[in-house]
């Protein structure tokens, strides 16, 4: 059961900001509330203040895709409105597919991308596809401003790059553009992400001219595999399949994946090995 | 049917029941819902946050510092009360070991598992008194912790109850004719183990709310269980209060499954409200559910012989059964797996041994058919992996091997040793028509099946049956109904309706009965003041003995009523006929309420006058209670159809279709949502639940960790198919259905694993990795 909470409604971001270093560990921000709020039913976490960042002036939940291609994300956008917006499925088709499967139909409504991100819960579905457009995280206090790319803001399970009194504003996410195909892969147990993967290909004569590779929920923190990238370009699609196969030490060594309830590191490996030979697979298919 | 009733048999049958809308629309009052006493205070739990520590101190003095803390019951603070004190559904039935080994008040030397209760804080509002939990200082010793059988039969292990000389709780053992004589003909001799771990119930509604008043005429308890009457005998053995002083009400279950029963933080809310004669409720919380009780965990090892036709010659079966930290379900449930470890099989010679030892694991009771999902789960797994090794299809190896209708088990055994006449009743039911029901829900005849699937994933089909005990034991069940000037009939009755329309069922018997609309039956709410007895919503019986004890009152207010006419209006009672909802005689007629008022002295006042009658059910318990009273066998079969990735061992549920043999369907869509939801819950206990202990704690114990099947993840139709032959025990030949398909989804899963892939688990639940493990895509666990 949820014990008494109180709930803070600043009017301007420099507030929210405010309240949350004056607050400390004892306060924390909510927009959707989806994660949080479980974790405070259950006591797994536990916090006396809640901040509601959705009446701030310049936080949204807009998404647009501006003239340059890049997506600009309002850090309130519902995983739903981003599983449906017509821009986002047709230019970040990974992204739209993840959003479109995390947890239940009320978490989708509820839950933010904002929120998503900055949770850090490892088992995430977003951030392995928003790794494959290089996104780049706007992050405002009562201090300034700055922005982090979404690869440095993550550091390990719940943990983030934010300091005190930091808000997520923002992301903005780069297509990947003509000639590119994406996929997202997840392995699942009721709803909960084992492992997530996120493929990119670009296929130039015959091989591989580009390739980006994302994993989520299988290891501590969302990661891009550029070592591996790096050894599969010029790589015809079956020669770069071979070596996916064959990955498994080079996976084992970039991702250190961890043992938990949803299941030990090898199984994670060996799922992360599969989805990244099938996602490559799918975004190779017919190209070929 | 008559104009008095207004309804087709059809429409009574489908009718909408009256606490759908009120559940969907959130108006249904649970034990959490109902409005406030007048002085009521608030307790919280303090609970153990080890599975096994010494207790070295505990410092209150903080906690009760905290304005609005009124005060605390632990170790130090027990008001004259003795906490060893066995509390519990199977309380007084269990004393055969030492002080400590029956669950008690409160946790006096040392803890024995994650959650056993240490203390409750009683304060003016929820919030201080958890507020003060978290300010009392427990300083504990950490204990090495026993967590599976074979840690605690290991040489040297570390005792859960230090006054026993083990940590062997019991043991069992039943058999029939000559085992070893029969595994050393046997054609085939096939070994196995199936392990099934510990589970929680997860009822929607958390275990452990309640409200306590202590008042000055009564002792009244508000609890969400199944079984009104069990707590009684409790409260009397620890306050020394008479019987018929405390008082049970039950509002509306949120969900029981065996879980629902009186828990020591109950009990210490009633000594606190005693301590301050002020009501005292206890909000429970999630966290406090998963640490109240549990499924037994038990290892199934089995030799099974057939002969060159694939019949059963013999099966020799040894449990390992774990019960956790206290006795509480330790008898019965060790029994209830002796007696099911045969499944529904036609065996010439049997034998099951069984030890059962504690461990620091919050102690098991009943669970949702107590016993059968550790038995079901390996015996039909063990089927298909007989008939495998036999050469045989599974399916004819079940036809080969099933009893059959009228077939006895056996025509004797020996139980503990000591030959007893087998009197239990002869097979009543034909699971050749159960199997084809199941089979033909899922398609199974489809010749245009493809496997593997056309996206590569490997295809197959299992069946599971169970031989599901109908309406096991349960003492004498009464039930009163009373006819009102309205013409209403009140059911008085103790029979919680935990979600599957025992109120509605009974609603439907008492107006078939009396051939009334159902809108003039009132089903009351469950309660003891009127004691009328009732073993409790459970085991499969309320059907059977409360629909009989309401159909039985009815007859005995029809007698009244006719005393009465004749009394008014002339004649012999015998010469009155109730029947069609009215009171006749020659050319004479009257409608019920006019006879009811006719016994009035003002009969404008309606509500004045009543007419009564009690009725009353119970079956007589077999020779030597192996059975404790089983009056028919109520058999239920399942079938799945899965497709298996091999690559990343994902297993989905295509397909699901469940039959059972209800006699007498009373009302379709409760039935059909038995069936069903009974399936739902088998699924989540087939592929992810189980409780998991690590470092001295339960590491899972909270619903976002403990993963249940949401909507989103079971398949859109499980069809249901009924046998009906009117041959039950229950009102109108109903038999109990409750139980019987959660225990066959797991086997049936595991049965289509081997179909689609070849190997099975020996454990469930079949997760993903385990699969790429047996399959040997993985390295071997």
């Amino acid at each position: 059961m949820l014990g008494s909470l109180e709930i803070a409604f600043p009017a301007t971001l420099e507030d929210a900001s405010e309240l949350a270093i004056e607050a400390g560990d004892d306060a924390s921000f909510y927009a959707g509330g989806a994660e949080l709020a479980v974790l405070l039913r259950y006591g797994l976490a536990s916090c006396r203040y809640l901040i509601d960042l959705k009446r701030i002036e310049g936080m949204s939940a807009t998404v647009r895709v501006r003239s340059d291609g890049v997506a600009t994300v309002g850090a309130l956008a519902t995983h739903s409105s981003l599983a449906s917006n017509p821009n986002m499925v047709e230019k970040f088709p990974a992204l739209a597919t993840a959003e479109s499967r995390i947890g239940n139909v009320r978490i989708r409504n509820q839950g933010t991308i904002g929120g998503n991100v900055c949770f850090a819960d490892p088992s995430s579905d977003p951030t392995a596809p928003l790794l494959l457009y290089d996104t780049e995280l706007q992050l405002r206090s009562a201090k300034g401003a700055r922005s982090l790319r979404l690869e440095d803001f993550v550091s390990g399970p719940y943990q983030t790059a934010l300091v005190a009194g930091e808000i997520l504003t923002e992301l903005l996410a780069r297509p990947l553009g003509p000639g590119w195909r994406e996929r997202y892969l997840r392995i699942e147990r009721f709803t909960r992400p084992t492992a997530g993967v996120a493929v990119a290909c670009r296929l130039e004569d015959g091989v591989v001219a580009d390739v980006r590779l994302a994993v989520a929920s299988a290891t501590s923190r969302p990661s891009r595999l550029r070592q591996l990238e790096k050894e599969l370009h010029g790589l015809s699609p079956q020669e770069a399949l071979t070596l996916l196969q064959g990955s498994r030490e080079v996976l084992s060594d970039l991702l250190q994946p961890h043992s938990d309830l949803l299941g030990t590191a090898e199984y994670k490996l060996h799922l992360v090995q599969v989805l990244l030979r099938r996602g490559l697979e799918l975004c190779c298919e017919g190209a070929a | 049917m008559s104009s008095e009733v207004g309804l087709t048999d059809d429409q009574l049958l489908n009718m909408t029941r009256r606490d759908w809308f009120q559940k969907v629309s959130g108006q249904t009052r649970y034990v959490d819902d109902l409005p406030e006493l007048p002085g009521t205070v608030y307790g919280a739990a303090v609970r153990s946050p080890f599975s096994h520590a010494r207790i070295v101190g505990i410092n209150s003095g903080r906690a009760l510092a905290i304005p609005g803390v009124l005060g605390i019951i632990d170790r130090d603070h027990l008001d004259g009360l003795d906490p060893i004190v066995r509390i519990g559904e199977y309380a007084g039935r269990t004393r055969e070991h030492g002080a400590s080994a029956d669950q008690h008040l409160l946790a006096i030397d040392k803890v024995r598992f994650d959650g056993d209760l240490v203390g409750m804080i009683v304060a003016e509002t929820s919030d201080i008194a958890r507020r003060a939990v978290d300010a009392v200082e427990v300083k504990y010793e950490e204990l090495p912790a026993v967590f599976s059988y074979g840690d605690a039969v290991a040489p040297k292990a570390p005792l859960v109850h230090e006054d026993l000389p083990s940590n062997l709780a019991c043991d069992d053992w039943f058999e029939w004719g000559d085992v070893d004589k029969g595994l050393a003909d046997a054609v085939t001799v096939v070994e196995a183990s199936y392990y099934t771990p510990n589970a929680f119930h997860h009822p929607m509604e958390p275990v452990g709310s309640c409200v306590a008043d202590w008042g000055t005429d009564e002792v009244v308890l508000w609890l969400p269980t199944n079984k009104p009457f069990n707590p009684i005998g409790q409260v009397v053995e620890l306050f020394g209060v008479d019987r018929h002083d405390v008082r049970v009400r039950v509002p509306e279950v949120g969900g029981a499954f065996g879980a629902k029963q009186l828990t020591p933080g109950m009990m210490a809310a009633l000594a606190l409200s005693r301590r301050l004669s002020r009501p005292v409720r206890v909000y429970a919380t999630e966290l406090e559910s998963f640490r109240s009780t549990a499924r037994h965990a038990c290892n199934y090892r089995a030799k099974a012989g057939v002969d060159a036709d694939g019949r059963f010659v013999a099966l020799d079966v040894e449990l390992e059964v774990d019960t956790g930290a206290y006795f509480t379900g330790a008898r019965l449930v060790t029994r209830n797996i002796c007696i099911s470890a045969w499944g529904c099989y036609r065996i010439p010679s049997f034998r099951v041994r069984a030890n059962t030892v504690y461990t620091n694991k919050v102690p098991a009771a009943s669970f949702r058919a107590t016993g059968k999902t550790e038995s079901t789960f390996a015996i039909e797994s063990l089927v298909d992996r007989v008939a495998a090794a036999a050469g045989i299809d599974p399916i004819q190896m079940r036809l080969r091997n099933a009893l059959r209708l009228g077939e006895a088990v056996a025509t004797s055994w020996r139980v503990r040793g000591v030959e007893y006449a087998a009197d239990v009743p002869a097979m009543d039911t034909d699971y050749a028509e159960l199997m084809r029901l199941a089979m033909e829900g899922i398609g199974w005849r489809d010749d245009t099946v493809v496997n593997p699937m056309p996206d590569g994933r490997a295809r197959g089909r299992g069946i599971a049956l169970s031989l599901r005990h109908g309406a096991q034991g349960g003492g004498r069940t009464y039930a009163m109904v009373t006819l009102d000037g309205k013409g209403r009939a009140h059911v008085s009755h103790a029979a919680p309706d935990l979600g599957e329309g025992v109120s509605n069922m009974l609603q439907l018997v008492a107006a078939r009965s009396l051939e009334i609309h159902p809108d003039q039956v009132i089903v009351e709410r469950p309660e003891t003041r009127h004691g009328l007895n009732f073993e409790g919503t459970a085991a499969q019986r309320t059907t059977v003995h409360m629909g009989n004890a309401v159909r039985g009152a009815c007859e005995s207010l029809k007698s009244e009523v006719r005393v009465a006419a004749a009394q008014a209006w002339g004649g012999k009672p015998e010469e009155w006929c109730v029947e069609g909802g009215r009171v006749t005689r020659a050319d004479e007629s009257y409608s019920l309420a006019e006879v009811a008022r006719s016994q009035g002295t003002a009969p404008s006042f309606e509500g004045d006058v009543e007419l009564k009658g009690l009725g009353s059910y119970s079956y007589a318990p077999s020779q030597e209670k192996a059975f404790g009273g089983l009056d028919h066998w109520s058999p239920g079969a399942v079938a799945v159809e899965v497709a298996v990735d091999r690559e990343t061992g994902e297993l989905e549920v295509l397909k699901m279709a469940a039959a059972a043999d209800a006699g007498t369907v009373i009302h379709l869509p409760s039935v059909i949502g038995q069936l069903q939801g009974g399936a739902v819950m088998g699924m989540g206990l087939a592929t992810t639940e189980e409780l998991i202990y690590e470092d001295n704690a339960m590491i899972n114990g909270d619903p976002f960790q403990y993963r249940l099947p949401t909507i989103e993840d079971v398949p859109c139709e499980i069809p249901v198919g009924l046998i009906e032959r009117h041959d039950g025990p229950g009102p109108f030949g109903a038999k109990g259905i409750a139980q019987v398909t959660s225990p066959c989804i797991t086997p049936a899963i595991n049965n289509a694993l081997l179909d689609a892939v070849g190997v099975q688990l020996n454990q469930a639940p079949v997760t993903a990795e385990r699969i790429l493990h047996a399959t040997g895509v993985l390295g071997s666990e």
